[in-house]
């Protein structure tokens, strides 16, 4: 066998193909054995031009691509597009768009419910990296569940393109609020469960506790956001401070990483992060229960617009000729900040659609803070920054 | 580290190991227990059948009968995956000649669906891409396109039923002549092509030109017909006019 | 001279002679069965079978059912070569119609129910897979590290004892050469993943060896306890010394009679999981990270014989730990009467009972892997040499302590089985027995409780995601 020596590293190809990378990301590490020296991110492998298809494309016709940015948490991204597509059209005072009460609460309770199952895929395929198999199949288990209700409603498992610009394609499906609370309360128990076995275990906090630390200086500025910049005590979600849609009207907490894994551990390792995304996991299910007690009913009738686009005419008129102009529009995704800066030139078509994903920015701070790791340490990075391949590559 | 750590921290260990150990036991044994009452979490499928919930988003199915073909499924399909032609039969009657839905393409988000105006273009529960397997509205299994050279063959609503019954039925039970119908249908090697084609009537364009000739027969003998008996009437009336012209100058004896 | 491994092969050296081969030849036929029936008859089997286990335990302990293979592909192919000429669609329908045979549908029934194809599957899938080496390969050690892997294993084996006769060897030193030849699973390891030109199974190999290596040292300390309280170190006598006649003879075996052997067992144990590769100590394998660690670049039945030697090593361990700590193959009730049996009654309760020991050995092993998460190396190195080593070093001394404040209390143990001990051994009294585990008991349990009061509470986010109160 050759071992390439520069000096005594071996440079190592760490994927694309590779059971822990959470997708089709490459790492070029350098390595004496078994301490890295060096980690350089190597994208691409998962480009699909999105954003150039995005020009192309009609306004509302580009909801299913965004399902596909972020596949994880479909909904999120949906909910990104089509709040800043109606945040364009709110600057013409033609175009604004009145949005339905009920689907906006809609919009938020599936927000949430996808927050959750992109925090069990989160949480759990952290676990299964660290050799625990059990609790990824467990909160897998959860996120069908989470799966069931969306099939029922939307009709899809995993791209739902549901959201629309006005509102949602589909009321609930008859018995959706029941299904959600009798889920809501299974899934306590179960996370109950899932900490007991792993969150806790010795073995695993001996895994994450003080492996790369992230300061809160370099938080800012690599421009991580969501958990990952929570987990180094910053205390910031958009949903709280610069609230869109009707998330003012809901009350949560926003957790921050504040050393959990005690003498062990330091502020921004990966069991802050870890711990970040679990009781986020608890706020969502807060917020679920609020969502489902201050939803207004369905009004019953035949054609009661849910603001599906189909149904708007508003919706249709205004997006065949929005309004001149450019807007940044920023969402709390499970990842971090999705934003979409939109530049429209008047069509039908946007012009420029730029998404900027929190993953990418997660991802950045790789050549940082790898350094000085074990490989297996390296493996647990990844899976606690929750980096997922389409986020990075769009 | 002192001796009180050392031992802490074995203990730790210990009691982490034993609690994962309990709680992996209860698992096993709820498990072992489980009564089949649909809380696992995995549906042994095929031998289980899949749940589908109504609403999914399956391959889509067009009945043509309600379809206008007024191309707004075409227009909103961010793939381009739907094309279709329409034209005159012999009857002079507006007919779907072609509605194709590349299945290979198709991303099943529905927009075309919901853009329908007519709710022709609907999505099924069908999910299974062997054809064998996915039932179609009109409850056979057959929703899928065969061989490229067949694209322009016709079929009329009474051979679509039989595909349909041929293909719900179970193989042993097929006579030879629904076996030999279905060969026609099939690829040499059984393999098939992911279109779905919907339209009752295809014309080849030799059929077309036939069918453009028949209407223009039947239009031009209408047309003679209507100019022959437009021709009677007129020499009626001439010769009307013309006894009358001729009585009026003959006057009656 | 004769040629001979104990009495067992003595006795079927005489029938195989009495049936007209020659002395020589039939003394060497004899050798190989029964040296060949540990491995091919019992280690075989369990190990292709032991993957269905595996898998089915896995996904008992998540919530799913685990492998689900009918019998329907043997079926198809047997009626394919046996019904040829007819068309496909008769063969299949006779396929499925022997599903409802009066012996075979219960039967095939059954085989779909619990998903017992996978067995077949699994094995004929190791059969068809392609044999083949990485380009630059080097193909020496490659070919030849599966071999010394299954090396590993069975040398061990041969000091195995099954029964009283029923062994292939019984040296007076069977302890120290068991210490001896486990160490060769990192040679081989070593050499698949140098071997393979590929840097991941580079890792794999390195890590295993580092690993392997250092857990020798609690395995031979916690066997060097029991043969010091043993009084020897040669397997079967360790057996004999937990002899007990009676009901109850499970009071005889070596986990009973002291604190510190029960401490020197659970070490064994755990230093036994990281000489298997097992989880949580498998980072020579681990497949989240090295996908397939030393092995990756092995398919086929390669792959099959690394996976069989895994297994093997774990029945070996199991086995080891049956013997040294669990009595080995007496059974934990009236053995008196067991060992009165005539020599191939005894012969095969005895096998049955070290079978079912390291069977749930091995489902132990299985248990532990669903359950814990993977060590890095550098903690698996800390815990062998910081944690490991010093217990199993105190454990040692505590029992020589015991065994000297016993040894004054008890007669000479008599000659047991037939077979002579080349110490006395000790067997205290009810008394002592019961003051020795009173009092070492008693400073342990206090030393935990005082070690636990010292540790630092969880955070309250922590407790919170519990669900415990005050969070």
């Amino acid at each position: 066998m050759n071992l390439e020596r520069d000096g005594d590293y071996i440079t190592l190809s760490m994927g694309p193909h590779h059971p822990a990378t959470h997708g089709v990301l490459r790492l070029e590490v350098t390595t004496d054995g078994e301490v890295i020296t060096a980690c350089k991110p190597d994208i691409g492998y998962l480009h699909r031009s999105i954003e150039k298809i995005a020009e192309n494309l009609e306004w509302y016709q580009f909801v299913p691509y965004t399902d596909r940015v972020d596949y994880v948490c479909a909904m999120n991204s949906n909910h990104a597009w089509v709040c800043a597509v109606e945040a364009l059209l709110a600057t013409g005072a033609e175009t604004k768009l009145e949005i339905p009460e009920r689907a906006q609460y809609i919009r938020v309770l599936f927000a949430e419910l996808n927050r959750i199952s992109s925090h069990m895929i989160g949480l759990g395929a952290m676990t299964m990296d660290m050799g625990a198999f059990t609790p990824f199949i467990h909160a897998i288990g959860q996120r069908e569940l989470v799966n069931d209700i969306f099939e029922k409603t939307c009709g899809a498992r995993l791209t739902y393109n549901y959201m629309c610009v006005g509102g949602v394609v589909r009321d609930l499906h008859p018995g959706a609020e029941d299904e959600a609370r009798a889920f809501l309360d299974g899934l306590e128990k179960v996370m109950r469960e899932f900490h007991a076995l792993i969150t806790t275990n010795n073995i695993f906090v001996g895994r994450l506790a003080g492996v790369a630390p992230v300061s809160a200086a370099d938080a800012l500025s690599y421009g991580l956001s969501g958990p990952n910049l929570r987990g180094s005590g910053i205390d910031f979600d958009l949903r709280r401070d610069k609230p869109y849609g009707i998330y003012d009207r809901f009350r949560f907490d926003v957790p921050v990483g504040k050393r959990f894994a005690g003498d062990r551990g330091a502020l921004g390792d990966g069991y802050d992060r870890f711990v970040c995304r679990s009781l986020e996991v608890q706020e969502s299910i807060r917020i679920c229960r609020q969502v489902l007690d201050q939803m207004p009913p369905a009004s019953g009738k035949e054609d009661d617009p849910v603001g599906g686009w189909c149904v708007s005419k508003a919706a249709q008129k205004a997006l065949r000729k929005p309004p001149v102009g450019e807007i940044y529009f920023r969402c709390e995704n499970p990842r971090g900040e999705t934003g979409y800066h939109l530049v429209s030139d008047g069509t039908k078509v946007p012009y420029r659609a730029k998404i900027r994903t929190g993953s990418f920015c997660a991802l950045s701070i790789f050549e940082k803070i790898c350094p000085g790791l074990m490989i297996a340490d390296l493996v647990a990075l990844i899976g606690s920054f929750d980096i997922v391949l389409p986020e990075v590559d769009r | 580290m002192s001796i009180l750590g050392w031992v802490r921290e074995i203990v730790e260990g210990v009691e982490a190991t034993a609690h994962g150990l309990a709680t992996t036991a209860r698992y096993l044994k709820d498990n072992a227990t489980d009564t089949g009452d649909g809380s696992a979490m995995t549906v042994d499928y095929p031998v289980q059948p899949a749940r589908v919930p109504d609403g999914y988003r399956g391959h889509l199915f067009n009945a043509v009968d309600d379809c206008t073909l007024c191309k707004q499924c075409q227009r909103a399909c961010p793939i381009d995956c739907i094309s279709m032609e329409g034209e005159l039969n012999e009857n002079a009657k507006f007919h779907i000649s072609r509605y194709d839905i590349d299945l290979s393409k198709c991303i099943y988000c529905g927009l075309c669906t919901q853009i329908c105006p007519t709710g022709s273009l609907r999505m099924t529960k069908g999910f299974e891409i062997d054809p064998r397997n996915s039932v179609n509205e009109r409850g056979g299994r057959y929703l899928y396109r065969m061989r490229p050279d067949q694209t322009r063959r016709r079929m009329d609503t009474l051979e679509v039923d039989r595909l349909n019954r041929i293909t719900a039925a179970d193989p042993s039970t097929l006579s030879d002549d629904d076996r030999a119908f279905l060969s026609e249908v099939e690829d040499e090697r059984g393999g098939r092509f992911l279109f779905a084609r919907f339209g009752m009537g295809f014309y080849t364009p030799e059929e077309k030109a036939e069918a453009d000739r028949i209407r223009a027969e039947r239009k031009r003998a209408k047309e003679q017909a209507a100019a022959e008996a437009a021709a009677k009437v007129a020499a009626d009336q001439a010769a009307l006019q013309s006894d009358q012209a001729h009585g009026s100058a003959g006057g009656n004896p | 001279m004769t040629l001979s491994v104990g009495p067992v092969s003595d006795s079927l050296a005489a029938w195989f002679a009495g049936r007209g081969i020659p002395a020589l030849p039939s003394e060497i036929l004899a050798i190989a069965v029964v040296c060949a029936l540990p491995v091919l008859g019992i280690v075989f089997p369990i190990a292709g079978v032991a993957q269905y286990f595996e898998r089915k335990i896995a996904g008992g302990v998540q919530r799913r059912k685990g492998p689900m293979v009918g019998a329907n592909g043997i079926v198809d192919l047997v009626c394919d070569l046996l019904l040829f000429w007819q068309p496909r669609w008769k063969r299949r329908a006779f396929a499925r119609s022997l599903e409802r045979a009066p012996v075979l549908g219960p039967v095939l029934g059954l085989v779909r129910r619990w998903g017992l194809g996978a067995i077949a599957a699994d094995g004929v899938k190791m059969f068809l897979k392609e044999d083949m080496a990485p380009e630059g390969a080097d193909k020496l050690l490659f070919f030849g590290s599966t071999y010394v892997a299954l090396l590993g294993s069975f040398l061990a084996f041969a000091v195995f004892p099954f029964s009283q006769s029923f062994h292939m060897g019984d040296p007076p030193v069977a302890a120290l050469y068991l210490g001896a030849v486990t160490g060769l699973v990192a040679v081989s390891i070593l050499k698949a993943g140098w071997s393979s030109n590929n840097k991941w199974s580079h890792f794999g190999g390195i890590r295993a060896v580092a690993m392997i290596v250092s857990y020798e040292t609690p395995i031979t300390l916690s066997i060097a306890t029991v043969c010091m309280w043993s009084g020897t170190m040669s397997l079967q006598g360790i057996v004999a010394a937990q002899f007990r006649p009676g009901i109850l003879s499970f009071t005889g075996w070596n986990l009973f009679q002291s604190p510190f052997l029960a401490l020197v067992a659970g070490v064994y144990y755990v230093a036994a999981l990281a000489e298997c590769n097992r989880a949580p100590f498998d980072l020579s394998e681990g497949e989240s990270e090295l996908v397939g660690g030393f092995h990756t670049e092995y398919s086929g039945l390669r792959w099959g014989l690394f996976f069989i030697a895994e297994y093997s090593d774990m029945i070996l361990v199991g086995g080891i730990f049956a013997t040294l700590f669990l009595g080995g193959y007496q059974s934990p009730f009236l053995e008196d009467r067991i060992v009165a049996l005539p020599p191939l009654a005894e012969a095969l309760v005895h096998t049955a009972i070290v079978c079912a020991k390291f069977l749930a050995s091995i489902g132990f092993m299985m248990w532990i892997r669903w359950t814990l998460p993977r060590f890095r190396i550098d903690q698996v190195m800390n815990l062998a040499w910081t944690k490991l080593v010093p217990l199993a070093l105190l454990c040692l001394f505590g029992t020589a302590l015991t065994q000297l404040w016993l040894s004054g209390r008890v007669p000479v143990a008599p000659v047991v089985h037939g077979r002579y001990l080349s110490a006395p051994v000790v067997r205290p009294d009810l008394l002592s027995w019961a003051i020795s585990w009173i009092v070492v008991g008693g400073l342990l349990a206090a030393l935990v409780v005082w070690a636990k009061k010292e540790g630092s509470p969880k955070p309250a986010q922590v407790r919170k995601l519990l669900g415990e109160e005050g969070a």
